[in-house]
């Protein structure tokens, strides 16, 4: 029984009726001739009047049949051919594929459909022995023996990715094959194959099928996460839900309407605990192409911010430029992120692990988010900057430190250089210093710390007067730079000791967490900017520095894909056939349009050629 | 129709030697050759001697044979052979094909007329005989505009009018050109004028249009005789072959019989010029 792809076509059928109607009636427009005489008229008329009558009823007909073909031809007229479908192959060379998607898992009593289609290709190579049989597993490999299929099949199994990829996808794949049969054994199919492809469906339903692919995770601050997939559609229109689910309980959803074929990206946005999380697509047929996974470790980077007193927030510029470098530098550098605030943010104190303040004179305003830093007993690293206000700073730094006053030394033989060191100190003791060298490298202007001070000195300058000092407050580590960390006090962030002393020191304040940290969650480079949103990417960026710098959230899914998916039988009335083919009359329909042309030509050949 | 004016016309086309050459010509085919016998039609007149480019038919080769000199017998024309134009005026004569300027009557009055010219120039006593009128042998020059009235005078009737033999059997010998389309039963009307043909001589100018033999249509056409007011619906792309060899058929034994019958035959076919048509017959 013929069927139709598009059936409101057939209305133009009543087309037809109008045809047979103007035919009996005759509405067509005769010629009229006023003629001397129509005897010899008339004489050769009755002639041919039977011959006349039978051309005319032809040319209705062939009309009709025009008419009729075209009809069918615009509604897409098939039929469907069941059996064993893939035994009626062209008789030559063929190449069967097997369907490896997570569908094919699905269960019919107690054997898949994985299973059952591979029976039916050995079946079917046994069946049709005088032919030519490729198997496709990523390339065409001969087939000369049923073994030497069985021993393919077995080493053919579900995978995810699959090997053919979408099917869709799969047919360009294998267009370099034009001229071969493709006897393509799976359980689902939403579109119509290309010719050269003979299905062979082993389960057959209505397809309402979607899938999910890619999964994009961000991270927009240092809570908030932000995780994208894209949901694609085959078969029929349909709504669903896709849900966000961390441990099993899912927290958020969201509804999709989906249409044919429509690639359509969802974004969930969530507070970033630690956990596993998983994205899935509910209420369609192929529950396990439909689960995407990843997770979230908690605290996975050690966050250091530097926050600038100066009204230039700018990573790399001014006193954070150097600074910056020697932490880029460092070859430690994969512990930690780095982000430059010029003010500090509310709630966000308990992120990060190490606060650096430079060019440190800030406003009293502020004071309360420094006390809640130093409530949570966080290591401090602060340095004065050219721009400090000795009254400013010391307004904001007290009770913990006080500088008497200001030394500016204009002078050069007076220049002050780096010459007394503690032996002792867990920092100064990894680095080799050479004093000859620290001599070219003066300081001209520093803070003096009041003596009054319980702090205890790393590095002290040629007079005495310590540079770099760490003090105890609170029970959390601070070490204090009274110079700047640019050149504007100073030419020692020019030397070679200068980086490896800010690692050392960033060691030092973080070794208490360093130690509790496994290696396997690192990243390096990372720097969150003032306005993550806009700037945040998953691929790899170009730090200022140009080096590469890349995202610190770790790509978890693909470690739990495949291997934690569960397969599920399908719950609903799934109609099992044998083989169903689609068997389009197109040809055919084209073939008898041209031969009705060529036969009304032919009939009204004289019309053309008389003259 | 200004029929004056496209005599005119036609006889403008001419140039004044071919108007010689077709008036003696038209005198060498209407009358019959040149004869001493009085009352014969012809008469010896006078000698004039040769010139080049003189039809060396009438040298009389007695006279050479006794003054070696070559002479030309002149002759008068015998101004009593009468001419009668009989006009079928039937509606049939009303056809005029799509590649034709003029109908097959108006074809056949023009043609008469140039004729008509020619002979009154010769002061031949002409008459034309329609189908209810008859208009009496006039033979000035100056009648010839009488004629031409004819022409527009006419309407249309039925069929030839047999009434013409009476016009005949009056005054002696005559030619009878008889313009027709001739779709009548032509065996009727050979035998009813066979026993005229030794004393009178006829010609038959068969007029007919081209569309007639190939008809001009593709489709589907209704036909409608002009003459019955009958109508058919065919195809004339399908019966045009068997048509043409029944029109040609028929017009292949009008032929024979006209000729057998001891008349002549002249087909005018109305998408031709006239002139060419009467140049064609006049050779």
């Amino acid at each position: 029984m013929f069927k139709f792809e598009h059936p409101y076509f057939l209305f133009s059928l009543f087309s037809i009726v109008i045809l047979i109607i103007l035919h009996l009636i005759r509405k067509k427009k005769i010629k009229i001739v006023y003629f001397s005489t129509i005897y010899f008229l008339k004489k050769s008329h009755k002639k041919i009047s039977r011959k006349l009558k039978i051309k005319q009823f032809l040319l209705f007909l062939f009309r009709l049949i025009i008419l009729t073909a075209l009809i069918f031809l615009i509604s897409k007229t098939f039929w469907i051919k069941t059996g064993d479908v893939i035994t009626n192959i062209a008789d030559k060379s063929s190449y069967i594929v097997l369907d490896n998607r997570y569908t094919m898992l699905r269960k019919n009593s107690d054997t898949t459909d994985f299973e059952i289609a591979k029976e039916k290709i050995i079946k079917f190579f046994q069946n049709n022995p005088n032919k030519n049989y490729f198997f496709y597993k990523d390339e065409l490999h001969l087939i000369t023996s049923k073994e030497q299929l069985e021993s393919f099949l077995d080493k053919t199994d579900i995978q995810y990715p699959p090997y053919l990829g979408n099917y869709f996808n799969f047919t360009k794949n294998i267009s370099k094959y034009p001229k071969m049969d493709g006897v393509f054994v799976t359980n689902i199919v939403s579109e119509t194959p290309p010719e050269n492809i003979k299905l062979h469906l082993i389960a057959h339903k209505e397809t309402k099928n979607a899938y999910l692919m890619n999964l994009y995770i961000k991270q927009i601050d240092s809570q908030i996460y932000q995780v994208e997939t894209d949901v694609n559609s085959e078969g029929n229109s349909f709504d669903t839900t896709i849900s966000l689910i961390k441990d099993n309980k899912k927290v958020a959803n969201k509804i999709l309407n989906l249409t044919p074929n429509q690639k359509q990206r969802v974004t969930f946005r969530f507070k970033g605990d630690s956990g596993k999380y998983e994205l899935q697509l509910g209420d369609d047929d192929l529950l396990e192409d439909n689960r995407m996974l990843f997770s979230l470790e908690k605290n996975s980077l050690l966050k250091i911010v530097i926050i600038n007193g100066g009204m230039n927030p700018i990573p790399y510029l001014d006193e954070s430029f150097y600074l910056m470098n020697a932490i880029d530098s460092s070859p430690f550098r994969h512990y930690w992120s780095v982000t430059v605030k010029n003010e500090i943010e509310k709630d966000i104190y308990n992120s990060y692990d190490l606060f650096i303040f430079i060019d440190s004179s800030f406003p009293t305003i502020y004071q309360k988010e420094l006390e809640n830093i130093i409530s949570m007993k966080k290591p401090i690293f602060i340095s004065v900057g050219n721009s400090t206000d000795i009254e400013q700073f010391n307004q904001f730094w007290s009770p913990y430190i006080q500088w008497r006053n200001l030394k500016d030394e204009n002078s050069k033989n007076s220049f002050k250089y780096i010459s007394m060191i503690s032996s002792e100190h867990p920092i100064v003791q990894k680095i080799p210093f050479i004093k000859s060298e620290l001599i070219e490298y003066p300081i001209f202007k520093y803070l003096n710390f009041t003596t009054e001070q319980n702090i205890t000195p790393i590095i002290s300058m040629n007079d005495g007067t310590p540079l770099f000092v760490e003090k105890i407050v609170n029970g959390s580590k601070w070490l204090i730079f009274s110079s700047t960390l640019s050149r504007a006090w100073g030419d020692f962030p020019l030397s070679t000791h200068f980086a490896p002393l800010i690692q050392e020191s960033i060691l030092y304040l973080l070794s208490d967490k360093l130690k509790k940290r496994e290696p396997y969650f690192y990243t390096y480079g990372e720097i969150h900017k003032l306005f993550p949103d806009k700037i945040l990417k998953p691929d790899w960026y170009k730090l200022p520095n140009n080096k590469n710098g890349a995202y610190n959230t770790q790509y978890l899914f693909s470690q739990f894909l495949g291997k934690d998916r569960k397969i599920e039988n399908s719950t609903e009335n799934t109609q099992f056939l044998e083989g169903e083919e689609r068997v389009y009359l197109k040809n055919w329909l084209i073939l008898l349009l041209f031969l009705v042309l060529f036969l009304e030509h032919v009939v009204d050949l004289k019309r053309y050629f008389r003259n | 129709m200004d029929y004056l004016k496209e005599i005119e016309t036609i006889l403008k086309r001419t140039s004044p030697h071919i108007l010689s050459a077709l008036s003696s010509q038209t005198d060498d085919f209407f009358g019959k050759q040149p004869s001493k016998k009085i009352g014969q039609g012809v008469e010896f007149n006078h000698y004039s001697q040769y010139t080049e480019g003189e039809n060396v038919k009438n040298i009389d080769w007695k006279v050479f044979g006794r003054l070696e000199k070559l002479f030309i017998k002149k002759f008068e024309r015998d101004s009593n052979e009468r001419f009668l134009f009989l006009f079928d005026t039937s509606k049939s004569m009303l056809f005029k094909g799509n590649n034709s300027v003029y109908s097959k009557l108006e074809y056949s009055f023009i043609s008469a007329g140039v004729l008509t010219y020619y002979l009154l120039q010769s002061q031949h006593p002409t008459a034309y005989q329609f189908s209810n009128y008859f208009t009496g042998y006039q033979g000035e020059r100056k009648d010839f505009s009488f004629f031409i009235e004819q022409f527009e005078k006419q309407n249309i009737h039925s069929a030839l009018n047999w009434s013409f033999q009476e016009n005949i059997h009056k005054k002696g010998r005559k030619t009878v050109l008889i313009f027709s389309d001739f779709f009548d039963d032509i065996d009727f009307l050979v035998s009813k004028i066979k026993k005229l043909s030794e004393q009178h001589s006829f010609h038959f100018f068969h007029v007919l249009d081209s569309s007639e033999i190939d008809l001009a249509e593709k489709d589907l056409t209704k036909y409608i005789d002009l003459e019955s007011g009958e109508e058919i619906i065919t195809d004339p792309s399908e019966i045009y072959k068997i048509y043409k060899e029944e029109i040609e058929t028929h017009i292949k034994q009008l032929k024979t019989s006209i000729l057998s019958s001891g008349f002549h035959y002249h087909q005018f076919l109305t998408n031709h010029k006239i002139e060419e048509n009467l140049t064609s017959l006049l050779k």
